[in-house]
This record gives C-alpha cells, structure tokens and sequence, in this order.
C-alpha cells in the first residue's frame, strides 16, 4: 500500500509525506490528523508484534489528503490550491491485491518449512 | 484500433452514459465547469494484470469504477435523500451485469458498495464502488 507510482506501485508521491501517514494499529481505525502535520513513517513490524493471529489489525492514512488522493478532489484546498482530479484508488487496488500477496507469503512459508 | 485498456474504459464509460444523464459527469481528465451544482466525479482504477499459470496466454484484468457523487453544501439535502441519490447510481451496476466495447466484456464482480458520505470542502460527496473484471 506504501509503494509509490515511480516505484511500480499505485500510491502518488511529492513529498512521501502520504506513504508515512500510513499506520497499523489494533483495536480501532487510525484516526485522520487535520492541519499540516510531517509523518515519521511506521515500522509496521513493530505493530506486527503487538498483533495476535486472529485478531483484527487496522491500516489507514492519517494523512488528511489522502481520501482526497485516493478518491478525488474537485475545488480549493485551504492553502488555495485548486484541483481538478480523479482519484488514484490506491487503497482498492491494494485491497485487490490483497488476496494474492497472502497467498504468496502462505506459499513462502510452506516452501520455507518442507 | 484502440487497445484493451481503452476499450475497458470505453465499455464503461458507454454504460454510464446510458444509465447516468440527469446529472453532469466527468470523466478522468475532465475539467469540472461548475462548482455550484451535483455531480458525479468518474475515478477509474485498473489493477495490474494477473496471469493463471504459464500455459494461459490470457489474463485477468480487473479494476473498480469509482463514482463520486459531488453535491453542494449550499444546497441543503437530507441524509436520506444523499443515500438514496447514491443508490439509484449503485443499481444500475447489478452483480453480473455485462458491459461491452467491440471485443472487450466486463463483468461487475459484486454489488456496489456506497461508502459512508462525507463533507470535504464546499461538498457533500457519496462514494460508490464498482469492482469489476474481464469475461
């Protein structure tokens, strides 16, 4: 989900700014921060660690742009920006996705163990 | 002879124009004329290719239309009615449903989702999401 365009994945990038808002967490959604904030980035083998087989790990954006990123954005942002475009739907392609990197990794390990 | 690509696009894009005409849409590119009036923003994402084994020289091709229904804050609307403007759009892409550009069939995957509606700027904006594959 973190793979930019440039790098052969869906994600668009300036700054990187978007790819490090990305965060896993349990117990509830990430929650959107508003205004301008620089994200650090997250290593999400930390979050792993905390994460129980079973247990429901959530991934979003803080990034406050970035539902207009994925989806779309028609008019002015508050710096006074204007845009005109469609979404990139970086999330639905990951999500599409999705399936085939669990089963790859499955493969990996079954490989790995016999 | 346009392309695989251009076709899916034209395929769908032909369905929307049957099915969606009480209200403006624009297309990926399009620039929006008006920003005091509905519409619906077309966002078309396609996934990567996937090949089925080595002896399989055809691929799936896979993707989800999304349709983003704009309207104006300036113009008060309830939230039934928003979610009722966004299901008429989601009915007219029924499971199964089969589009068509020359040689190109798409397939709608599995019933819309209408994601909850949200405020962003001037806007009122009810999201609605397409999967889809090729037959």
């Amino acid at each position: 989900m973190v793979r930019t365009i440039p790098s052969g994945g869906n994600l668009p990038i300036k700054t990187g700014n978007l790819a490090r808002s990305l965060l896993a967490q349990t117990g509830s959604m990430p929650q959107t921060i508003s205004g301008k904030t620089d994200f650090v980035g997250q290593d999400i083998g930390v979050a792993l660690l905390n994460w129980n087989p079973g247990e429901r790990l959530y991934i979003g954006f803080q990034a406050a742009y970035a539902r207009r990123q994925n989806y779309g954005f028609v008019g002015t942002d508050s710096l006074g920006r204007n845009y005109n475009q469609s979404g990139f739907a970086f999330v639905e392609k990951a999500v599409a996705k999705w399936p085939f990197i669990v089963e790859a990794a499955a493969m990996k390990v079954k490989n790995a163990n016999s | 002879m346009p392309t695989v690509e251009t076709k899916q696009w034209l395929a769908l894009k032909a369905h929307i124009g049957s099915k969606i005409n009480t209200i403006p849409v624009y297309a990926p590119n399009d620039v929006v004329k008006r920003e005091d009036e509905a519409f619906i923003l077309v966002s078309d994402a396609n996934n990567a290719p996937e090949r089925f084994g080595i002896s399989n020289p055809t691929s799936r091709r896979s993707g989800t239309l999304i349709l983003s229904l704009h309207w104006p804050l300036m113009h008060p609307i309830t939230y039934e009615q928003l979610r009722e403007a966004q299901g008429k759009i989601a009915e007219h892409f029924p499971a199964d449903w089969r589009f068509k550009y020359d040689d190109v069939c798409l397939r709608v995957t599995q019933e819309p989702s209408c994601l909850e509606p949200y405020v962003d700027n001037s806007w009122r904006v009810a999201i609605v999401r397409v999967p889809w594959s090729n037959v």
